[in-house]
């Protein structure tokens, strides 16, 4: 048998296939939903399009920069639109794919249809009522983890959860997270958690469920009505950490926290050990603030009660010395009185005795005094009868009353 | 599972030992206390600080996986997340 073709080399078979492809494909309109879009630096546009007439099928494509300035729309996951161009081989891939010339929309695309009518279903139960959102404790004990034992998420979530909160103990509870079983899974593994939480020694403080990034459709799981409403009706709280920063799940909008990711999860389910060591410090210096202002305070006390007392001992004093005034007032009055009372005495005698030599007790005794008297009216006592001539006036005193002669 | 609850107390404690902190700086700032309780609040107030730094210096993080039996049951066991594991 030495008829065996010679084998051909890959790269011709793909040069091959791509010239054939390029051919027969070389200007068709294909219609389907538009996912994993992205607009790289380069400006060229990537994206995938997914059947949309109920076929498991999907068409990666992409629109080169210079095609994609004159686009006159932007493009959105989800969407449904018409990608007119070319088919061919991306070679150093071994990958089919087409290079669009032009866009059209077309409506929505029927999967971001039925996650928004989802969504509107379960706002219209108020599932999203932030009245519903349950406290994510401060300082959790135990972090249950429902994501994927393997990859990414898991590592992100240990890691960070390590940095800011190690006493925390954490339990991971590995579930598939994209696939046919994803959703079922996580419900029924978020129910059981709860359900656990009967016993104390498996009772989750907070719950994380997510996974890492990955295209919209490996976030699926986590916009399916059963996941959402395991979360919905979880009595622990849950944080919600799906994806990139900008993939949005129903399942964000349920939970009682949205992360932005895996590692943003681990942050808003815990204090960080860093910042509670800045703030004991804090509280520290809080503390001995206090005590001084406090110890400040008990010196302004003091110091004013050293005062009182020092204005309490002079009144003291002051007083004492009145008391001693008074005394001594006391005192010289009682003395004046006595020799008040003496001089008194005194007088009294002094009068009696110059009673005895008044001249008037010798007149009550018949005794008179006899006066001459000038022609003014003065009188002078007359010792000797020689002294008075005839015709002068005489002023006699007797015991009571006086005589006035004349002299014959 | 042995320091499972001692770990778990730990975060506990914290919490407890942080809240007293809080409360004894708020009574001691109103001032209104004698200087002998004043002193005592202080003297417990460092005393905490310096347990609750300590504790959270000394933290280790301990991680389990947790899978259901048929009953319904959670079996616990070490969790070993394998690095290299290229999701």
């Amino acid at each position: 048998m030495s008829t065996d073709p010679k084998p051909f080399a890959v790269g011709d078979v793909c040069a091959d296939i791509r010239n054939r492809l390029e051919k027969n494909f070389s200007n068709i309109p294909v219609i389907g939903e538009v996912t994993n879009l992205s607009r790289p630096s380069s400006g060229h546009l990537y994206f995938t399009l997914r059947d949309c007439s109920g076929n498991d099928a999907i068409l990666s494509a992409v629109m080169y920069k210079s095609e994609a300035v004159r686009l006159r729309f932007a493009p959105t996951n989800g969407q449904q639109l018409i990608a007119i161009g070319k088919l061919t081989i991306y070679s150093q891939q071994g990958r089919f794919q087409m290079v669009a010339r032009a866009l059209q929309p077309v409506g929505i695309g029927e999967r971001e249809l039925a996650l928004r009518q989802l969504t509107e279903k379960l706002r219209a139960e108020g599932l999203f009522d932030p009245n519903r959102k349950r406290a994510i404790p401060r300082f959790p004990a135990r972090i249950g983890i429902i994501t994927s034992g393997t990859g990414s998420a898991i590592r992100d979530i240990l890691e960070k959860l390590r940095e800011r909160w190690p006493a925390a103990e954490v339990r991971v509870f590995p579930v598939p997270v994209q696939g046919e079983r994803a959703p079922g899974a996580i419900a029924s593994t978020l129910d059981w958690i709860n359900l656990l939480a009967e016993l104390p020694e498996h009772r989750m403080d907070v719950l994380i469920v997510g996974r890492g990034g990955g295209s919209i459709e490996d976030l699926d799981a986590f916009n399916d009505e059963f996941v959402v409403r395991a979360v919905a009706d979880s009595v622990i709280p849950v944080i919600s950490g799906v994806g990139h920063e900008d993939d949005r799940t129903i399942c964000d909008l349920v939970a009682d926290q949205r992360a932005l990711t895996p590692t943003d999860a681990a942050v808003k389910a815990t204090p960080s050990r860093a910042d509670l060591l800045a703030f004991v410090q804090f509280i520290r210096q809080q503390l001995e603030k206090a005590m001084r202002l406090r110890l400040a305070d008990a010196l302004d006390d003091l110091r004013h009660a050293r005062a009182k007392l020092r204005r309490d001992v002079l009144q003291m004093r002051l007083e004492g010395l009145k008391r001693r005034v008074g005394t001594c007032a006391e005192r010289i009055r009682g003395q004046m009185l006595g020799k008040m009372e003496k001089m008194h005495l005194r007088l009294r005698a002094l009068a009696s005795r110059l009673d005895a030599v008044s001249p008037l007790q010798v007149l009550g005794r018949g005794y008179s005094l006899t006066k001459v008297l000038n022609v003014s009216g003065e009188g002078k006592l007359v010792f000797d009868a020689s002294e008075v001539a005839s015709g002068q006036r005489l002023e006699t005193t007797v015991a009571k009353g006086t005589i006035l002669s004349v002299v014959v | 599972m042995t320091g499972t609850d001692s770990t778990v107390e730990g975060g506990t404690r914290i919490e407890n030992d942080l809240e007293r902190l809080e409360s004894l700086v708020r009574e001691l700032e109103t001032g209104k206390d004698g200087l002998e309780r004043s002193l005592a609040l202080f003297e417990e107030g460092v005393r905490l600080a310096a347990r609750c730094q300590a504790r959270l210096e000394e933290f280790d993080q301990r991680i389990l996986e947790v899978s259901r039996n048929a009953d319904g049951t959670a079996s616990l066991a070490p969790f070993a997340h394998d690095p290299t594991h290229p999701d």
